[in-house]
């Protein structure tokens, strides 16, 4: 080591120099890494709201019996709007007066179908069978089939936002 | 940072003699302030770095999207605003950084024998970052990034022999368009990075390997000669050693102070002011004023003093004389150096120059904007707003913005009326019933400053002082125009109402190529400028004279329209 350690009194100086630049250099790496961390991932499960589409004539819904309604939906796509084709299946209810269920099995998300003879909604990949209302009746399907938000305006029918349904 | 011999990363990468170079390495006693300018660069260009490759995850180059995904930036992902801010000031201190310490470098004379490389290799990343500074401008797409980089990369096409060429490897095209944004994004996240980083290394390596220089030859060689009695063990040179300090802590401290500082002053900035962004790219816009960020205003101003073909002499001789002329210092100034003439002609000039750097940037900073008078104050507000309310993810405007609703281009023209604007804007329901629109609660002002700014698309047509004398020359001989002139043409009033400026312009030059069994002349007496005049001044005046009043039918040469 240089000749300008040797002194005694530089001791405290020097400590004192360590930790400023200790203390300096952990204020600004933490405020970036904050920075960068509140960017990377404050993100996070936030949802970008899908706005209410008009999907079908209230009429066109008959009991008993699920109507398969494509529309046009404009999704907000990060940066950009995109328009999106989508599906649904409207069924007529007592109680809710409509339900829109995803088009997706909550297995690993295939399309299903409805069949009219046994009178469930199946899906083609595993087997999975759903009732009317949505309940796992067989196969694979962890929960229900995930339902989107409806409102009613006039005779007509909007769907919103897909809200997930809790494991069965 | 505790001291162990045979260290697990010492044993394997030797960084132990790194750090014994890096760390224990003595620096001169006399070092101030000024001395950590290096440091506070290399602050800052880590800081670029770091928020430049954040921004690069939510970017996207291309014309259609880089403006929105910019916005998307700024006012949805989190904490994109403060790291846009942070780079786009980082870019700024960091010339004001590396311009200093490049002249702290000169008054002390450190470009003499053995740091010619350190001098060289600063002044290359001086300009690098010119060249980071100048690519990066372009990337948000908005009206100053655009214009700018029109007129900045214009200046190419002055080179003698080679501007058409020079032109094309800039741009890619005849205009600034997409080959232009994807070339400028490749050199500031590709080539200059690269670049910058190697000089980077190479600097700072000739910077541990020369130490700090002393101030001067004469003292440079004092210790040399110093350096030669230490070995020999005299006392002589024990007192010159014991002017150095060690690098780690007590210089670091002063430039983890330094840093602390400045990168604290940044962050301040990057919050309270934020980075700018003006509306998007409009290559249409005739009443933008193209300015340049602040360090180019020196060139910017130095090019109003040279008329004509001199031009190429301000826009490319000058800088490229002063570069090279910063480049090759370390030869021709060091004979300057030796005696106390030279050195004081050597700092003389460079204040000359230094000083009328900073005059023609303040000159330029104040020079009064050209071009013609800016829009009424209601519609430049509306214009905010319109941006700021995001009217553009679904609308479009000149061909920027959404497909989902109706193109608003003209839209002032084919839907002249307040009212239903207005109310379209609060309620769009109550006038189209299907619309995916959602409706904005606005009132008071802001309501109508946006109906302004909507009522002036179509219909912000203006004309030379010039124009209505042409006209009245040219064409009231067998036209009317509100109220007055002849009657063998069509009453360009209502002509004026219903077609656009480009429609008039092109049946006024060329009357066959719109309709076959015209009558008219074409106007060959006519420039090309003078009958875009008057057509403007056609369509102005019809507008003006009919203002309010919703056009029979939609003109036929736009695209689309409000549902109807």
């Amino acid at each position: 080591m240089g000749l300008h350690e040797m002194d005694g009194p530089g001791d405290d100086r020097r400590h004192f120099l360590k930790r400023v630049v200790l203390a300096t250099s952990g204020v600004l790496s933490s405020a970036l890494a904050a920075t960068a961390g509140g960017y990377l991932f404050a993100g996070a499960g936030r949802k970008q709201g899908a706005r209410w589409t008009t999907v079908a004539r209230l009429d066109d819904i008959e009991p008993d019996r699920p109507l398969h309604a494509e529309y046009l939906q404009v999704v907000p796509d990060a940066w950009a709007t995109i328009r999106r084709r989508q599906s649904v299946w409207l069924v007529r209810g007592p109680e809710p007066e409509i339900i829109a269920f995803d088009p997706h099995c909550t297995h690993l998300g295939c399309p299903y179908d409805w069949d009219s003879d046994e009178r469930v909604f199946k899906c083609p990949c595993h087997d999975g069978v759903f009732d009317i209302e949505g309940r796992v009746l067989a196969g694979p399907p962890p929960r229900p089939l995930d339902r989107l938000e409806v409102r009613i305006e006039d005779d007509w029918l909007l769907v919103g936002s897909l809200r997930r349904t809790g494991s069965a | 940072m505790r001291k162990r011999g045979g260290g697990f990363w010492n044993e394997r990468l030797g960084v132990g003699s790194i750090r014994s170079a890096l760390l224990e390495r003595p620096v001169p006693a006399e070092v101030g302030w000024l001395h950590t300018l290096g440091s506070v660069t290399l602050a800052l260009l880590a800081v670029l770095t770091l928020t430049g490759v954040l921004l690069t995850l939510n970017y996207s180059p291309s014309t259609e999207h880089a403006y929105h995904s910019v916005r998307y930036i700024e006012n949805e992902v989190p904490l994109g605003s403060l790291v846009r801010g942070l780079h786009h000031w980082a870019a700024s201190f960091v010339v004001v950084a590396i311009a200093l310490h490049l002249l702290h470098a000169f008054v002390h004379f450190a470009f003499v024998r053995p740091r010619e490389l350190t001098w060289c290799t600063g002044v290359a990343l001086l300009l690098i970052v010119l060249a980071f500074g100048f690519t990066g401008y372009l990337l948000p797409w908005d009206e100053k990034a655009y214009w700018a980089t029109v007129v900045g990369t214009s200046m190419a096409r002055q080179v003698p022999g080679a501007g058409e060429s020079l032109l094309y490897l800039l741009r890619g095209g005849a205009e600034v368009g997409a080959a232009a944004l994807s070339r400028f994004y490749g050199a500031h996240i590709t080539l200059l990075p690269v670049l910058l980083a190697l000089l980077v290394g190479v600097h700072l390596y000739l910077v541990v390997l020369h130490g700090i220089s002393r101030d001067g030859e004469g003292r440079a060689r004092r210790r040399r000669r110093a350096g030669a009695n230490a070995r020999d063990g005299s006392v002589d040179g024990r007192a010159e050693e014991s002017r150095s300090v060690p690098f780690w802590p007590d210089v670091l401290a002063m430039d983890a102070t330094a840093v602390f500082l400045v990168l604290a002053l940044l962050f301040f900035i990057a919050l309270q002011v934020g980075a700018p962004l003006e509306a998007p790219a409009d290559p249409t816009n005739t009443e933008y004023t193209p300015r340049p960020d602040w360090y180019f205003l020196p060139l910017f101003k130095l090019l109003t003093f040279f008329p004509g073909s001199a031009e190429s002499i301000a826009a490319l001789g000058l800088p490229l004389l002063m570069a090279t002329a910063l480049l090759s210092l370390p030869w021709w100034g060091r004979s300057l150096v030796r005696s106390a003439w030279g050195r004081t002609s050597l700092l003389g000039g460079a204040g000359l120059a230094f000083t009328s750097v900073i005059a023609l940037g303040v000159a330029g900073a104040r020079a009064s904007p050209r071009g013609l008078a800016p829009p009424p104050p209601a519609v430049a507000r509306g214009r905010l707003l319109f941006d700021q309310l995001g009217c553009l993810n679904c609308h479009t405007i000149r061909g920027i913005g959404g497909i989902v609703g109706p193109d608003l281009t003209v839209v002032g023209l084919r839907r002249p009326d307040f009212g239903w604007l207005a109310d379209h804007l609060r309620d769009p329901r109550s006038i189209v019933p299907a619309t995916p629109m959602p409706a904005f609660p606005l009132q008071g002002e802001s309501l109508s400053d946006l109906v302004a700014f909507l009522l002036s698309l179509g219909n912000d047509v203006r004309y030379s002082a010039l124009a209505p004398e042409l006209y009245r020359k040219n064409c009231s001989a067998c036209h009317r125009l509100g109220g007055q002139g002849g009657t063998y043409g069509p009453d360009l009033g209502r002509v004026g109402r219903l077609r656009t400026v480009a429609y008039i312009h092109q049946y006024t030059e060329d009357p066959s190529s719109l309709n076959r069994d015209a009558r008219m002349p074409a106007a060959v007496n006519l420039t090309h400028e003078q009958v875009e005049d008057v057509s403007r001044y056609v369509v102005a005046t019809a507008r003006g004279a009919q203002g309010g009043v919703r056009p029979e039918r939609p003109s036929p040469d736009s695209t689309g329209g409000p549902e109807e």
